[in-house]
């Protein structure tokens, strides 16, 4: 195990929360590395000051402001929803959704039989707006992993971000292909793999050997 | 700590069930006189700010009230709950907009308490009496845990402090364990570089006594 492979599981390592495989692994690399050592140390003494932070006490005027402020909120109102038999909620409930309902089916129905736009035709000119956030979609049919995405990652910390414990599941081995699919989706993470997977994950790994 | 709640909460239900039912008023107010140290806890964690952090206990509580009805009886009420409060909390402290954060080193710090202090590590040699000085760790815990992202920070307490394991945060969070894992370890890591230097000092003082 690696240095950087190691400072990244230390605090799961302390929180007991890895398997009994990496738990293992991290173990033998702190007993022959003194620099990841004085980091598990120093990692844990920050989790013991927080956890001997001083509790405290709400103040008792909490629940009188939360009191004041929620019997302001409509109660009655409330109470009548649990109500079926009250005829005008039960109309409501049952007129939304059959409105919406209709809405979405019929729209499309009316278009598409008679081949016209009830809202005149999209505006090709303008490029739909780009989400903000990347919005990746994993395919995780053996052998391939392929990631499509509709944004791009600044780096490998945006990426693990998105993907969360997704990432734990991507193979060093299927790297280059990977890495070339995701280019044409305007990913490049060549880098993040030099960074990280080719750090965290490993053939032996995933096959046992 | 969260299980017993669960537990204590469960129990509670079971033999407070009532053959008449209890208003939604009351039932709510007793869950809130449960839960207001720890929500506000958080929230004093997460502002750093016994003012603000108030305030944010006060609209979790109206929200939980408000959304009351979409609790299912019998769940873990706590993790409802703190699922509203990670929400209103994260987005309420990225709305605000955070002071800029400039350090000085005749900046005085509060303490939870309200109390200042200065923020200069105290010369434990000059008082040999005192050896534990824990508003003034708190203080400068509380500085740290200002300085990292409000996910960072709320996945740090939630761990540490409120003891929680990586599933039950990822479940407040509403979000994966990898993201969870990765929360952690980043927080730790920019918590470590801020504290140990002056943990270490601390113990230093501490050993030479």
């Amino acid at each position: 195990m690696t240095c950087n492979m190691a400072e990244r599981l230390i605090s799961a390592y302390i929180d007991h929360e890895l398997s009994e495989d990496d738990r293992n692994r991290v173990r033998q690399h702190l007993a022959v590395c003194s620099s990841c050592m004085a980091t598990y140390t120093a990692t844990l003494e920050v989790k013991r000051a927080l956890s001997s932070m001083t509790p405290t006490q709400c103040p008792e005027c909490v629940w009188e402001k939360v009191e004041r402020q929620i019997t302001l909120i409509p109660f009655d109102r409330e109470m009548k929803r649990d109500d079926s038999t009250k005829p005008a909620w039960s109309f409501i409930k049952l007129v939304i959704p059959a409105a919406v309902a209709g809405t979405l089916i019929v729209i499309p129905l009316v278009q598409a039989l008679l081949g016209i736009s009830l809202f005149g035709a999209p505006d090709k000119s303008q490029p739909p707006i780009a989400s903000s956030k990347p919005n990746p979609q994993l395919e995780l049919t053996s052998p391939s992993v392929r990631i499509h995405t509709a944004g791009t990652f600044s780096s490998s910390d945006a990426l693990e971000e998105v993907l969360g414990e997704n990432i734990w599941l991507l193979e060093p081995t299927q790297a280059s292909g990977k890495a070339a699919n995701a280019s044409q989706h305007g990913l490049d993470l060549r880098d993040i793999y030099d960074d990280y997977f080719m750090q965290v994950t490993s053939p032996e790994r995933r096959y046992g050997r | 700590m969260a299980c017993e709640w669960v537990i204590q909460l469960s129990n509670e239900y079971a033999i407070a069930r009532p053959a008449q039912p209890v208003s939604k008023a009351t039932e709510f107010e007793s869950l809130v006189r449960r839960h207001q140290n720890s929500v506000y806890n958080i929230a004093l964690r997460m502002s750093g700010d016994p003012e603000e952090a108030r305030d944010l206990t006060q609209e979790a509580f109206v929200r939980a009230y408000r959304s009351f009805d979409s609790y299912k009886r019998g769940t873990s009420f706590d993790k409802w709950l703190y699922r509203i409060v990670t929400n209103l909390y994260i987005d309420e402290l990225r709305r605000r907009k955070r002071r800029p954060y400039i350090e000085s080193l005749d900046q005085r710090i509060t303490t939870s308490e309200g109390d200042e202090l200065d923020k200069e590590i105290p010369d434990m040699s000059s008082n040999p009496e005192t050896v534990y000085d824990r508003d003034h760790l708190d203080a400068f815990i509380q500085d740290a845990l200002d300085s990292i992202s409000p996910e960072y920070r709320m996945a740090v307490i939630l761990c540490d402090i409120e003891g929680f394991s990586y599933e039950e945060i990822a479940q407040i969070m509403g979000t994966s364990i990898g993201t969870v894992r990765s929360r952690i370890h980043r927080g730790r890591r920019a918590l470590r570089e801020r504290i140990s230097p002056y943990l270490e000092e601390r113990s230093r003082e501490v050993s030479q006594k």
